[in-house]
């Protein structure tokens, strides 16, 4: 059980930071540098998983993914793929919760650049994405590379949504903290306390990290 | 690094110490009793409850939930003063650790196994053998190690030599009622829960078959005090409410077969 | 050459808080485009980079149209062959001073780009500190990566938004020469902001006066600032005299040195600079007396003779352009131009003292 939950934690977790780390950042980017109606708004609703109790966003994740949801009665018709009981459930249910960090950290890290450097650069003749990766993104990596981190300790611990999505099915969908979950509830204690500490120590190494990249640079 | 090994420490020491159970201020008429009770009991033993409270003046708070999970948290030492589980073996566990009081444990009712499909199926199933069909690719239970109703359904499904060839194909729930939740919600082809659970499904699936008489369980409901608890006279005579005659009436209401 | 004609207004809640409607031609050398805050003087440069879009108009250089409100061309600033260099520099901080000048050279390959960009650095006097980040140089330093980065783009034109503001005072009189003397080599015409009239007078081969969003007054800087010919020019260019002249020679004993200004010489308190040596003086227009007659038995040291080129009556004051060799500019009472019946034409004679006179640069 151990060895199965750690790989499916490690697979489900790796590809949601993956996702979110590009979704949130360009989101983020969106939010801190381009004016649009409504910007606010999508502003809180991407911040609503955060806030929401995760049984409330797995229930809402399961009325627009579900086999019958708004969106997945098209999914299953045109494929006949359902989404419950997989790993891309419970990928899609770990990113979503974390997707607002990401966000929200990207945001502040790109507010703090002064965006005259962006003017700096097309002035002399880069374009918009060039400037993007060789200018914004390195002045802003340490506050994304801390969202990335955080990112990826909410998806690690994802419960609430993967549960009511996913389901805990061993093998498929039983990350490392619904399998805690089965082993407490089955007597097996020692496999309970195997995996808290794998996760524990997985935290710990979050914490550290976060510290490490959000501690003012040092003047040269 | 040692912080890691320290934190093994605590989580091992933890998990050696039983919490010390609060000692009965048992007054007469308390204000509420808590009552663990297997998710299936929940509409049941809900009207039950209200008739007690009529009763008596004291209130019920209840923990619905897979018998095998509110098992654990008996053990782990959480304040419930009624426990009543869907199968034996739960009780049976707690019991070895001298957890209930012996002589207030009681069977007091019994259900039946049914095979389950959303009502809108095409696959046109109406037996257990026909589970086997490649066309049908998704089946839900509860899960055999803590859901009493995973257990009967696995027995089941061995004694029609299905379970072999099934298990892949099946998806084990928390407990008895997020089984029925899949089959309505068409997560899944069909479903083994139990008789009583159909109602509460408000016609989203139908019943395809019975589960042969003799193939599983027999399914019994075991009800007893947890011993220790903060409102034992309470707890008593909530059981007997649970038992009696009215009791039986409201449970026989929602489908529960009656124990001889 | 650069063609601008440039019309924005700036508002709240529809009502016209500030309108820029501005039209010139750029050529080449050092223009400076002179004025207070607030005259619109970077809202200028920002709509001929490409960082602001005017309301109407059209600026085109050397016949590319970059911006025709009427023809709806607007191009983006990456496509404009515009250098711009700001007050705080903005170099960018996570790479080297040779780095940042390396990412504005245009694509050759990648050696030949290095070696222009360290050319760029030697051209400004910073290669030796290549390989430092910006947080490791001086603000002097700073501003000449700056320019080193802008023009190794290799622009059609530089635009500098007030780039000696942050630097200190020993500093800028340094960088304006090197400003110039690289303007002469790079022959790039530079569009140069500044409310500073010292700088103004020292760089710019032509200056173009702003004040409240509209040109007040255009041509040669000495001109411009010593002979306003409007009240609103006047305001901006405010009340001092600037000349540029050389140490005649020194005095000591008397106290005094001699500037010679070419077509005059002025008496100064003795100043610590080697003869021959290139100096600006400010004169303030208050500290000038006017009168009909030579008078000579005066502490004033300097007798300037000359005539009324023009008046501008400013409210309680009248200004005096007069023409001594130099323009000069002299703030009289109402009563006394009517006392002396001064008019344009009439000869007079302008008393300065020698303490009156301040070095600038």
């Amino acid at each position: 059980m151990i060895w199965s939950a750690f790989k499916i934690s490690l697979l489900v977790v790796s590809l949601a930071t993956v996702v979110v780390s590009i979704a949130g950042t360009a989101l983020g980017f969106l939010l801190a540098r381009r004016e649009f109606p409504g910007k606010e708004l999508c502003d809180s609703l991407i911040t609503l998983p955060m806030v929401l109790p995760p049984t409330v966003t797995g229930y809402y994740l399961i009325l627009l993914l579900g086999r019958r949801g708004l969106v997945g009665r098209y999914i299953f018709a045109l494929t006949g793929w359902t989404l419950a009981f997989t790993w891309e459930a419970a990928m899609i249910a770990a990113g979503v919760m974390a997707l607002p960090l990401m966000v929200k950290s990207a945001r502040a890290a790109l507010e703090t650049i002064d965006p005259r450097y962006e003017l700096v650069s097309f002035s002399l003749g880069k374009g918009q994405l060039e400037t993007f990766f060789r200018v914004t993104l390195p002045l802003a990596s340490r506050g994304i590379l801390a969202g990335v981190v955080l990112s990826f300790a909410r998806a690690l611990g994802e419960f609430g949504a993967t549960l009511m999505l996913a389901g805990n099915i061993r093998g498929k969908t039983q990350t490392m903290p619904l399998a805690i979950y089965q082993a407490f509830i089955s007597g097996e204690d020692h496999t309970a306390q195997a995996l808290a500490v794998i996760l524990t120590l997985a935290s710990i190494a979050v914490i550290y990290l976060t510290n490490v990249l959000t501690r003012p640079r040092k003047a040269q | 690094m040692g912080i890691g090994l320290a934190l093994c420490a605590i989580l091992m020491g933890a998990s050696a110490c039983r919490p010390e159970r609060p000692s009965g201020s048992a007054s007469s008429h308390p204000q509420n009793i808590v009552v663990s009770a297997a998710v299936s009991l929940e509409n049941a033993f809900g009207e039950i409850a209200r008739l007690y409270t009529a009763q008596t003046g004291t209130k019920v708070d209840f923990s619905f939930g897979g018998s095998g999970e509110l098992e654990k948290q008996i053990e782990a030492g959480a304040p419930v003063d009624v426990f009543a589980s869907a199968g034996a073996k739960e009780m049976d566990e707690l019991q070895a650790q001298g957890l209930i009081v012996v002589s207030s444990r009681t069977d007091f009712a019994g259900n039946s196994l049914v095979l389950v499909v959303p009502a809108d199926s095409k696959l046109g199933l109406a037996s257990f053998p026909q589970l086997a069909e490649p066309r049908v690719k998704r089946i839900a239970i509860g899960n055999p190690q803590t859901v009493p109703a995973g257990l009967y359904a696995r027995q089941s499904l061995r004694h029609l030599h299905l379970w072999s060839r099934l298990h892949p194909r099946l998806i084990f729930a928390e407990d008895v009622r997020q089984a029925l939740d899949y089959v309505m919600r068409d997560e899944v082809n069909a479903g083994i829960v139990y008789s009583t659970d159909v109602p509460i499904a408000h016609g989203k699936v139908t019943i395809a078959a019975q589960a042969p008489e003799g193939s599983y369980g027999p399914v019994l409901y075991p009800i007893a005090r947890v011993k220790g608890c903060s409102h034992p006279e309470a707890a008593e005579s909530f059981i007997r409410l649970v038992l009696s005659r009215q009791g039986k009436g409201i449970l026989s209401k929602y489908g529960f077969r009656s124990v001889k | 050459m650069l063609d601008a004609a440039i019309k924005k207004r700036f508002g709240v809640n529809g009502q016209t808080a500030f309108a820029l409607d501005v039209a010139f031609t750029a050529r080449e050398g050092v223009t400076v485009v002179f004025g207070p805050s607030g005259s619109g003087k970077t809202t200028t440069l920002r709509s001929i980079a490409g960082m602001v879009r005017p309301d109407e108009g059209r600026i085109a250089l050397d016949g590319r149209v970059y911006f025709d409100a009427a023809a709806q061309v607007n191009l983006p600033i990456q496509r404009r062959r515009v250098g711009f260099v700001f007050q705080d520099y903005l170099l960018f901080p996570h790479l080297t001073a040779l780095e940042n000048v390396l990412y504005g050279i245009p694509a050759q390959n990648e050696k030949a780009r290095r070696a222009g960009a360290r050319e760029m650095l030697k051209l400004v006097g910073v290669d030796h500190a290549a390989e430092r980040r910006p947080q490791a140089l001086s603000g002097g330093e700073q501003q000449r990566v700056a320019l080193a980065r802008a023009v190794g783009s290799e622009p059609a034109i530089l635009l500098l938004d007030e780039p000696l503001s942050a630097v200190d005072v020993a500093t800028r009189s340094r960088l304006l020469d090197e400003i110039v003397e690289l303007q002469r080599k790079t022959r790039i015409p530079f569009l140069y902001v500044t409310h500073s009239p010292a700088d103004a007078v020292r760089i710019g081969d032509s200056l173009l006066v702003l004040s409240e969003g509209r040109i007040v007054q255009q041509g040669k800087p000495l001109e411009v600032f010593n002979a306003p010919l409007n009240v609103p020019a006047a305001q901006v260019m405010g009340a001092e005299n600037i000349l540029m002249g050389a140490i005649a020679e020194h005095q000591a004993e008397q106290g005094i040195s001699i500037v010679d200004l070419e077509k005059c010489r002025i008496i100064i308190p003795r100043a610590d600079l080697p003869q021959g040596a290139r100096v600006t003086l400010g004169i303030r227009a208050d500290d000038i007396i006017v009168s009909r007659e030579p008078i000579t038995r005066t502490s004033a040291r300097n007798l300037l003779a000359g005539t009324v080129k023009h008046l501008l009556r400013d409210g309680p004051q009248v200004e005096l352009i007069a023409d001594c060799g130099v323009d000069l500019k002299v703030r009289i009472t109402p009563q006394s131009a009517q006392t002396l019946a001064l008019a344009p034409g009439v000869p007079i004679f302008l008393l300065i003292k020698a303490s009156s006179c301040h070095i600038l640069l």
